[in-house]
């Protein structure tokens, strides 16, 4: 191990840092528990299950860290080995970054969660019937409107009508 | 033909939840009454609430539901219960453990905050051992949590039944290590398991065990016995001054309307008058004095309120100001 | 017992207003089962007050039938489109979601119904006639034992799915301390809260669901939208073959023990017989190479083992009053407002009741069979579908779901984040199915552990003083340690993994 920040650069070594990164950020607020008189914790502090699972997921990390160097160290030394221990995601990840399409769906995703409060649930979900199969490239507009409307319906009609669930209705139509 | 029936009245059911039934005349309620539990379904404060709603059903002619809000020991549903407008739609229905809460200062309602409605449910605390344990009475209790601590089965950590517990131990110069489980019905199989001594549980949750004899009752919290278990003694009779039981009713907040408050008394009493009612009461071995009016109960809301402060107090919970 | 009893609740259940009833109630199982978000505890919470003017037999009946088909229902979008529609479900996701996209949706769906319904049935069987004595099993279960079996389950997370065992394991950590976030029961302190109010009473795991599986799934179509369907059209809707039934006989028989045993436990069962179940098949198949590509095997191992734990939840729930499952609380919360007291005495107080309760189930499960065999073809066209009008629909009612459980819009937040965050940890090799089964677990196992060290007086060597939990935790020592140990880095992991196990 000559050179161990190359060895470090693997998947899985990288992975195994940020699962210790995040284990040390959860660990800090544990420190921000309210404290609690010894009647009430008995001796069980609110932190011990917690801490106990980060000190565990940390140890993990750190055995992921090590096993990415050692991996990165026996390809070194043979590459047969490294196609054997490589699992289906080591050889998905190789495809590259994701198209814009995919950036536009995780955004449009986020948007909905926005409109909802906005313009009401069955709006929110008439808007995301259009934009979702037109950006995934649908043509045939006639079924993306049928769609936009046949589907807040549909839910309108099995959520609220039978099952009473009320949805937000959106502050827009307040102030209408 | 039966089944057609039948089913027609689920369907419209159904729709009669979805659309409310108000009274036409009065005006109020205007829409579904909220009556706001902490406890999911399946415990004993959303089965009372249940039967209560079904009866005040019939007795306002409008819609009710139940809502759990739970967790937190009831802040959850008190923070709720505050967010909605004070116009008698949105009922809370409490237990010693909201007053505990509230005299930790959680939550964002103080006690003046609150205004009774009615008590549905007066539920004693008993202490009790296995059938089989060596401790055959409250004052051999006593003297084993003087050698070792006590395993005391409780419900939830600074809840009525640890409280009720600790304040026992503290007048009796006895240890208790208290275990904390999710339910009665949990407290139950472990002190059936033997995985705890000895808890302070309802009597609703184990009356079966002590009426056939698994469970061997030592006390009852109360000032006076209990019908279904007229040879228990209680904590008084016994010369400990620990008076604690788990007493469900129902609240509204302060700045609701007048008569609105006694719409909603009214009801709640007439719906509880109903033999379904009286029933689920006989049912579960409460008594039919369990029933309260508001005066009643406000006082006694205040008075637990009182207590609660003063135990958690003197047990080093809370300080006094 | 006595079979007047039996017979009483026999001509109860003829009544044809009854059998409606039940009819209805399967019907709507299946289907809330299967829309992700709408589980069957939600179902039965949402029929409660329906229920109520009903007759007690029938009022039960009707919700207990629901209730055994929505732990079904929660397959058929597991398997369509990696969406499982309970905790439960998420095992058959593993290899059922490989045999659709291989185009054998239908091959999928009816191994599926068949092993559901032989768990189910057999499950209610074991109960019809040894249920009091099966709740026995339940008081020798304490707190110790209740944190062994925990940590037994999860450790079933270092052999499922092709990702690596390390990375399950620290998915199911992350569950753990997901699990942590809201009023912690034993000292009632806020932890991870950042004062968000309805984050005291924890993140509910519908949502998480709902985000880590289907909202990944339709980001994962997004990114490889330009590559064809490989369905093959017709093959899609064929039913298994007789032989595909012979093979699975043996994992259907095993799980569905498996499932009454980890059933009758009062805890949340169901998704822990199915772990067990799924992995169990997988150690004894022919084939294990195979699993989580698309084994019949590894859908009929999770499949009649969440079925056979359903039957197995009502166990604790009547004879002790104790639910055995979220679902199962609701119910006992519909006995209760009918005046029953579930308890070990409502066997010999109530048996019409009861034999109600478990024909009810019973019909339930037969019906089922017929929904199940003749809509997996129906269903299996889901598959056929055109994404770009699937996609949306499924995002539509992830929505929906993720709201209407407690109607908050910060469930609807969580299922959001949980599907961005869900994405990236996947693309790294951390699965979904770890992080569920660490939420669905952490309560348990941190309760259950801060119990036990109060009962032991802090003591930890007190867990192998007790029998039962010592020999889970070795179980569970022997399944983390023993596979690294052959296959990975030999020694040094699996001593350091073994501990870190055992805590």
């Amino acid at each position: 191990m000559k050179r161990p920040l190359h060895l470090l650069a693997n998947r899985d070594s990288l992975a195994g840092l940020a699962v210790v990164c995040v284990c040390a950020v959860a660990w800090w607020l544990t420190a921000g528990f309210d404290e609690v008189p010894a009647i009430l914790s008995q001796n069980v502090p609110p932190t011990f299950f917690p801490r106990l699972v980060i000190g565990t997921a940390a140890l993990l990390g750190g055995l992921l860290v090590v096993g990415g160097i050692r991996r990165r160290a026996g390809e070194a030394a043979g590459p047969a080995n490294a196609e054997e221990t490589s699992t289906p995601h080591d050889r998905a990840r190789q495809a590259g970054l994701p198209p814009p399409v995919f950036w536009a769906t995780a955004g449009l995703i986020a948007t909905a969660g926005v409109l909802i409060p906005l313009v009401g649930t069955l709006l929110t979900l008439g808007l995301v019937a259009i934009a979702l199969p037109l950006l995934w490239g649908e043509r045939r507009v006639r079924l993306v409107i049928a769609l936009a409307l046949g589907l807040p319906g549909a839910i309108y009609v099995v959520f609220t009508v039978a099952l009473g669930v009320r949805f937000p209705v959106g502050l827009v139509w307040n102030l209408l | 033909m039966i089944a057609k029936h039948r089913m027609g009245r689920i369907g419209a059911i159904l729709l009669s939840l979805a659309a409310p039934l108000a009274g036409a005349q009065s005006g109020f309620p205007e829409r579904p009454i909220d009556i706001v539990t902490h406890a999911s379904p399946g415990g004993g404060t959303d089965a009372t609430a249940r039967a209560v709603a079904r009866g005040m059903r019939t007795a306002l002619d409008a819609d009710l539901s139940v809502l759990p809000r739970t967790g937190g020991g009831g802040v959850v549903a008190m923070s709720y219960v505050n967010s909605r407008p004070r116009d008698g739609h949105t009922l809370l229905a409490i237990t010693p453990t909201h007053l505990f809460a509230m005299a930790r200062g959680q939550g964002p309602l103080t006690i003046d905050d609150m205004v009774g409605v009615a008590r549905a449910a007066d539920d004693p605390i008993v202490v009790m051992v296995r059938a089989d344990s060596e401790v055959a009475s409250l004052a051999e209790l006593v003297e084993l949590g003087r050698e070792r601590p006590i395993k005391w089965g409780t419900t939830q950590i600074g809840g009525v039944d640890h409280i009720a517990g600790a304040t026992l131990a503290d007048r009796t110069g006895t240890q208790l290590s208290v275990v904390p489980f999710a339910g009665g019905g949990e407290i139950v199989t472990n002190l059936m398991g033997g995985s705890i001594d000895a808890a302070g549980l309802n009597l609703t949750e184990a009356l079966d065990q002590i009426q056939r004899g698994d469970f061997r009752a030592l006390a009852v919290m109360s000032e006076e016995r209990v019908s279904r278990i007229g040879d228990v003694p209680t904590t008084v009779e016994l010369g400990y001054d620990v008076v604690f039981s788990t007493v469900r009713g129902y609240l509204v907040l302060e700045g609701t309307p007048e008569d609105r408050i006694q719409i909603l008394e009214q009801a709640m009493l007439e719906g509880m008058s109903q033999p379904a009612y009286l029933d689920y009461l006989e049912g579960s071995g409460l008594e039919p004095g369990s029933v309260a009016g508001r005066e009643e109960w406000d006082g006694q809301v205040r008075r637990l309120y009182r207590d609660a402060r003063n135990a958690m107090i003197a047990l080093g919970i809370i300080r006094a100001e | 017992m006595e079979p007047s009893g039996l017979s009483i609740a026999f001509s109860l259940l003829t009544d044809p207003a009854v059998l409606g009833l039940i009819v209805a109630g399967t019907v709507a199982g299946v289907i809330i089962g299967a829309l992700p978000g709408l589980s069957s505890s939600m179902g039965v919470a949402l029929l409660l007050p329906f229920s109520l003017y009903l007759d007690p037999v029938p009022a039960i009946a009707l919700l207990s039938a629901l209730y055994c088909a929505g732990t079904f229902g929660g397959s058929i979008t597991a398997v369509l489109i990696n969406a499982p529609g309970a905790p439960p479900a998420v095992a058959t996701a593993f290899d059922g979601y490989p045999m659709a996209l291989k185009g054998e949706a239908g091959r999928a769906l009816g191994i599926a119904a068949v092993s559901s319904v032989s768990g189910g049935i057999i499950s209610v069987l074991t109960l019809l006639l040894a249920a009091p004595l099966l709740a026995r099993i339940a008081y020798s279960f304490g707190p110790p034992e209740y944190f062994a079996l925990g940590v037994f389950a999860l450790s079933m997370l270092a052999s499922i799915g092709a990702e690596s065992p390390l990375k399950n394991l620290i998915g199911g950590c992350l569950g753990l301390l997901i699990a942590t976030v809201g009023i912690d029961l034993t000292t009632g302190v806020e932890r991870f809260t950042f004062g968000v109010p309805q984050l005291l009473e924890g993140v509910q795991f519908i949502p998480v669901l709902i985000g880590l599986f289907a909202v990944t799934e339709l980001l994962n179509q997004a990114r490889h939208l330009g590559r064809e369907s490989v369905i093959a059209a017709m093959s899609a809707l064929r039913l298994p073959s007789r032989e595909d039934f012979r093979r699975v006989r043996s994992t259907i028989l095993r799980s569905s023990g498996i499932g009454v045993f980890v059933g009758v436990l009062p805890a949340e069962g169901s998704t822990m017989a199915a772990m067990i179940g799924y992995n169990e098949a997988k150690r004894w198949s022919k084939a294990p190479e195979e699993f989580g590509k698309g084994s019949i095997e590894g859908v009929a191992g999770p499949e009649a083992a969440n079925n056979a734990a359903t039957g197995g939840a009502m166990v604790p729930t009547l004879a002790l009053g104790i639910p055995g499952s979220a679902t199962a609380a609701v119910i006992l919360g519909g006995l209760q407002v009918q005046g029953l007291r579930p308890g070990p005495y409502l066997f010999e107080e109530q048996p019409t009741l009861l034999y109600g309760i478990f024909l009810a189930m019973l019909l339930a499960n037969i019906l089922f069979l017929f929904i199940g065999l003749f809509g997996a073809k129906v269903f299996s066209r889901i598959s056929l579908v055109p994404r770009t009008f699937l996609w949306p629909t499924v995002f539509a009612l992830c929505l929906v779901g993720a709201y209407g459980l407690n109607q908050s819009m910060v469930d609807v937040w969580i299922m959001i984040v949980s599907g961005l965050v869900g994405y990236i940890l996947k693309r790294n090799g951390f699965g979904p199915a770890p992080i569920i089964m660490g939420i669905v677990l952490g309560g348990l196992i941190e309760t259950s552990l801060a119990q036990s060290l109060i009962i032991f007086d802090q003591q930890w060597s007190g867990f192998l003083r007790q029998p039962i939990a010592a020999g889970l935790l070795v179980l569970a020592a022997v399944s983390v340690g023993g596979r690294p140990l052959r296959k990975f880095l030999g020694g040094l992991l699996a001593r350091t993994a073994g501990t870190a196990r055992r805590g």
